[in-house]
């Protein structure tokens, strides 16, 4: 029986912590400030997520090494400094197997590899790799908590 | 990858009282997207 790790980690505002499995990276952010976050549906509707300064940002890109981390540092950008929206596509799209990356936001995160990407307007559920899929993110004063069994993650500068 | 079951977010509707956009939105802290202000109420 495995036993599935807690940790606490740290992060401020202008930092990125990135976990990387073997096929995927995820890049979380905090958002520092009240923003928000536009979603359009396949039922031509838009939805507004308001977040809170303690609430995350968490992009899962499905590929790893550095190419992935601009990608991810990228998104964060967009959705950041230019309040791009996300778009979410219908099921079966056919434009969902070029997705590159997937993203998700607010103050609980759970990751999952058994989801088609870009179909899901939750926002408390990410496509991840299979390495990563089941962990639980939670946004928490000037940190976050990440319950799951995860070993590759370093921190970087979100500004780059 | 297997498909999701699409389960709608819990959204609410609000409408702007200083300038009447109506929007959908889920979160803690709801102003309008348009004009930013925090005089919003709920709508049906």
């Amino acid at each position: 029986m495995s036993v599935r790790e807690r940790r606490r980690i740290e992060l401020n505002p202008n930092q990125v912590l990135f976990l990387t499995g073997s096929s995927g990276k995820l890049g979380l952010v905090k958002t520092g400030q009240d923003m928000q976050i536009f979603i359009g549906t396949p039922e031509k509707e838009e939805i507004v997520v308001f977040l809170g300064k303690d609430d995350i940002i968490a992009v899962s890109a499905f590929e790893s090494g550095k190419k992935a981390e601009k990608g991810i540092l990228a998104m964060m950008y967009l959705l950041k400094e230019f309040s791009a929206p996300i778009i979410v596509l219908p099921e079966n799209h056919p434009t969902s197997k070029r997705l590159k990356m997937v993203v998700a936001c607010g103050d609980h995160i759970n990751l999952d590899c058994d989801v088609q990407a870009g179909t899901h307007p939750e926002q408390d559920i990410l496509c991840a790799c299979s390495e990563l899929s089941g962990l639980d993110i939670d946004a928490v004063e000037d940190g976050i908590e990440i319950e799951g069994n995860f070993e590759q993650f370093r921190m970087d500068k979100l500004d780059q | 990858m297997a498909d999701l079951k699409m389960k709608k977010l819990k959204t609410k509707r609000y409408r702007c009282l200083d300038c009447g956009n109506i929007f959908q939105g889920i979160g803690k802290r709801v102003v309008c997207p348009s004009c930013q202000s925090e005089n919003v109420e709920e709508s049906n």
